[in-house]
């Protein structure tokens, strides 16, 4: 916790800085027909502003989670959930890609969405059963992003059990990617 | 010489003059009868002869061939090749029961197709017993051109119901998927109605979203089917005759797993709009939905008894996926599988008696068919093959169908329901899943 | 009261249904005739072996006090036919006449001492014909007894011999019997597996189904005839059954029996098909 608040006032510190300098070179720049040559005279000719997104900006004004921009964007982008075979039982990494997406969804920006939460399963059982378990993934999904605030009239959970996997192929891996919840945001 | 008294002397004398007697009379008893108790099932050895062809050219359909398919098809049969034959003969005068019976045949099945003036053909036989020499069954049945595969069939369901007692398939019908997939984001889907031979395939919806598990109606006349054409899982109901269809269950959530009812009137279904996927049942006059399950865990796949009252589903309520019998009118629910850790799709064979499902054993990684005695509980793996998938029981009772893996490609089986003899359907293009098979056809 | 009879006469009638359905009534009853007639045989000629023990006390011998030098004969023994002799032996008291006169006395008394003399040796001569005749009669029955006693003791060592002959032909009949008991058994096993071998049931085939078949075989093992004698209800299972026996024969292993044997049990016999591993 500590270590982030630390890397939080470094990071916006160095923005800080960041922005001045640009500021201060852009004025410098913008006075004389002095040539400056790039990386001559000067340290920076070139400064990048990281335009942070909304919904990042959201998620970190909401104070619910902690982290830096980058990994808020990140996690805001996972909008895949990966489950153990023949389970709806979301694992640790997940939950934390879903509390991201709860603080975007419940702050001013994300208020208005909605969701679609698709639930896929791997091959293994059979049709039927796995479009009954890719449901339950789903509903497990939803269940979290209701208990973490979010109406449960915004969600909608759909199945495609087996029919929809992303690697068709017969192996471990395959099936690992195959079992999945995938959170689709429409914007509303 | 010791003395002998008076009254031993005399029963000795008593029994000697009774013992011819008793041997007299045993003469005169019934036979020696012996018992046989067992037997040797083999598939029975049938010849079945080329029909003769009063016309020119071939035959239009072989229908020796499509009857020998069948007979093969159902596993009960043994047909010898006409590789084998001495001779063909189509007449009863031009059969030497002797050399079919030096081929090793117990039956011989021999024809004749006529064609009449106006396209109207005629097709007769005999069926002949070859150990008794005897004729057992004839037919005559006309027909057109077009029906002479259909007719093939009905001789394929008299040989087989004469010669095992039992009604035979081969004029019902099958539905199944086929799936196309291009890439990720497209597959093409077609549900797929043939002739229990896998011939004769009509595709009877084209879809660019997924299509299963399909149900008759008892009366053949009709399908469920689960379909996403609109984004969500929805139940339909599909005339097969006009093509007309009806969507019949699209509540949020899942709308899964249609089974029509023994009598028709009701459809059992699965709906998670409570939050968790239950098992229902809809009353297709009424419209009135009733809640059968109502239990936090997955309850899935139902199907009905003959008498209608109770269903057998699959539920993990124990921890793992496993079959229950639910009795619909006091909600009594029962486990029956108790074997290995998956155990799935579970369809109820027409006497009642006995149950198909998908099965992984305990420690196994495959997924295959099983048949299950309800009474005793004992259970066995029909087939190997690491995915299978879609048990379904022929109306006789007597075949199964279901989906497995093929090299890449899904492909159906049918085996027999003693596990003794399986074929692949030919396949089509394409992964073929979610098999049917349909009552018989009136 | 009705009830205590109409059961067992139920199951009376049922046990005669049975027997006439296997063709068992008419040797049973025939049976049942031939052991009645041997039946009614002994007790007609037991009681005559019963009448011949001798009552102890004879009601028609009148047995008199005799005294003369021989012992009166000894009873008869039991089983010789009864030998019906009176014992009368004549019993003479002495007569005592009065003293007559001393010459006429004399002469009279001479006379009547000769006439004496002479009535007594006639008495004596008559007496030792007598006594000769009875030594004789006695010898006589003496003779005849030993006779037949002698025959009745031939009479029984034939019997005896005759007796010991029949058990053993009993005894050899019967190892006989045994040893064609273990041949026909040995047969039965063997044609019961060739029939099994050749029997597939149809799929119409439940337990509790069952065809009778009846077949006559030539002592080469070759089929003579198959008739159904009871059928299952079902004309596949029958058919399978009549299959499995046209398949199986001939039944070439019966020519190793003894023709005794071939005759008594395979010339005509029956299969019952009765399935036990059926799973329905």
């Amino acid at each position: 916790m500590k270590f982030a608040n630390v890397a939080k006032g470094v990071a916006t510190g160095l923005v800080a800085v960041w922005l001045v300098g640009c500021a201060s070179n852009t004025q410098t720049s913008g006075s004389g027909t002095e040539r400056t040559l790039a990386g001559e005279n000067n340290t920076q000719t070139a400064v990048s502003t990281p335009v942070v997104d909304p919904a990042v900006q959201a998620v970190l004004d909401s104070g619910k989670v902690t982290g830096s921009a980058e990994q808020v964007a990140d996690l805001l982008n996972k909008n895949t959930v990966h489950f153990a075979f023949d389970s709806d039982k979301l694992n640790s990494s997940d939950i934390q890609a879903l509390d991201v997406q709860a603080a975007y969804l419940t702050s001013p920006v994300g208020m208005g969405e909605k969701l679609v939460i698709e639930g896929h399963t791997d091959e293994r059982g059979t049709r039927t059963y796995n479009l009954a378990l890719g449901e339950r993934r789903a509903n497990a999904v939803k269940n979290y992003l209701v208990l973490k605030g979010v109406a449960a009239s915004r969600i909608e959970v759909v199945s495609y059990g087996f029919e929809k996997p992303v690697n068709p192929a017969h192996t471990d891996a395959a099936w690992a990617e195959n079992r999945r919840a995938v959170v689709i945001k429409e914007k509303g | 010489m010791t003395r002998i008294k008076f009254s031993a002397v005399w029963s000795m004398l008593l029994r000697i003059s009774l013992v011819p007697l008793l041997l007299l009379s045993l003469q005169a008893r019934a036979e020696l009868t012996i018992e046989i108790t067992r037997g040797n099932d083999q598939a029975v050895p049938v010849a079945v002869v080329p029909f003769a062809w009063n016309g020119a050219g071939v035959l239009p359909e072989d229908i020796s061939g499509i009857v020998g398919n069948d007979l093969r098809l159902s596993g009960q049969f043994a047909p010898v090749s006409s590789e084998q034959f001495l001779g063909f003969p189509s007449k009863k005068e031009e059969v030497f029961f002797g050399d079919w019976r030096r081929l090793g045949a117990n039956f011989l099945l021999i024809g004749r197709v006529n064609e009449q003036a106006g396209g109207q053909y005629v097709t007769e036989f005999e069926l002949y017993d070859v150990i008794s020499q005897k004729l057992v069954h004839s037919g005559k049945v006309p027909g057109t051109r077009n029906q002479l595969r259909a007719i093939a069939h009905k001789i394929s369901d008299e040989v087989y119901k004469e010669i095992t007692g039992v009604d035979g398939v081969f004029s019902t019908k099958i539905v199944y998927v086929v799936a196309k997939r291009f890439s990720v984001d497209r597959t093409d889907y077609k549900l797929v109605y043939a002739d229990m031979d896998g011939r004769n395939q009509i595709a009877i919806l084209n879809s660019k979203e997924p299509v299963l598990a399909p149900s008759w109606s008892p009366d053949g006349r009709k399908l469920a089917y689960v379909s996403f054409e609109t984004g969500r899982p929805a139940i339909y109901i599909h005339e097969l005759a006009t093509g007309r269809r009806e969507r019949i269950s699209s509540f949020k959530g899942l709308n899964s797993a249609p089974k029509w009812s023994p009598d028709g009137k009701k459809l059992a279904m699965v709906l998670s709009k409570s939050g968790n996927p239950d098992i229902y049942v809809l009353d297709l006059e009424t419209r009135q939905l009733s809640q059968v399950t109502r239990h936090f865990a997955l309850d899935n796949e139902p199907d009905w008894m003959p008498d209608g009252k109770s269903l057998v589903f699959t539920s993990n309520r124990g921890g793992s996926a496993q079959l229950y019998e639910v009795e619909l009118a006091s909600g009594e629910t029962k486990r029956l599988s108790f074997d290995g850790k998956f155990n799935a799709r579970a369809r109820v064979f027409p006497d009642g008696k006995k149950i198909a499902y998908i099965h992984k054993g305990e420690g196994a990684t495959s997924y295959n068919v099983a048949v299950q005695e309800l009474d005793s509980g004992r259970m066995r793996t029909l087939s190997s093959s690491p995915f299978e998938d879609a048990p379904d029981v022929s109306p006789n009772g007597r075949m199964l169908i279901y989906s497995a893996q093929g090299g890449d490609q899904g492909v159906l089986g049918i085996i027999s329901a003693d596990g003794r003899v399986s074929f692949r359907l030919p396949s089509s293009e394409g992964d073929v899943r979610e098999p049917a098979w349909s009552p018989y056809i009136r | 009261m009705a009830k205590v009879f109409s059961a067992p006469v139920a199951w009376a009638g049922q046990r005669v249904d049975n027997l006439r359905e296997e063709g068992w009534l008419v040797p049973v009853v025939v049976s049942l005739v031939l052991h009645a007639v041997v039946v009614a045989m002994l007790l007609l000629v037991v009681p005559r072996a019963e009448e011949r023990k001798i009552d102890p006390t004879p009601s028609f011998v009148t047995a008199r006090m005799v005294t003369m030098e021989q012992a009166a004969p000894k009873p008869p023994p039991k089983k010789v036919r009864p030998v019906r002799t009176e014992k009368k032996t004549p019993v003479k008291q002495p007569v005592v006449k009065p003293k007559p006169k001393p010459d006429q006395q004399a002469i009279a008394l001479k006379r009547k001492k000769e006439e004496e003399r002479r009535k007594q040796q006639e008495l004596a001569k008559k007496k030792e014909q007598e006594r000769l005749k009875r030594e004789k009669e006695l010898a006589d029955q003496r003779e005849r007894e030993r006779q037949q006693k002698l025959r009745r003791e031939q009479l029984q060592k034939q019997q005896e011999q005759e007796m010991l002959a029949a058990m053993a032909r009993e005894q050899q009949l019967a190892a006989q019997a045994r040893a064609d008991g273990e041949a026909r058994a040995s047969a039965e096993g063997v044609i019961r597996q060739l029939v099994e071998d050749q029997w597939s049931r149809p799929a119409s085939a439940k337990r509790g189904m069952e065809t009778v078949l009846r077949i006559q075989l030539l002592p080469t093992g070759e089929l003579i005839s198959v008739q159904i004698v009871t059928g299952s209800g079902d004309e596949a299972f029958d058919r399978s059954a009549w299959q499995a026996v046209e398949r199986a024969a001939p039944f070439t292993e019966l020519q190793a029996l003894e023709s005794r044997v071939f005759e008594q049990n395979f010339r005509a016999f029956r299969f019952k098909f009765s399935p036990q591993d059926l799973l329905n």
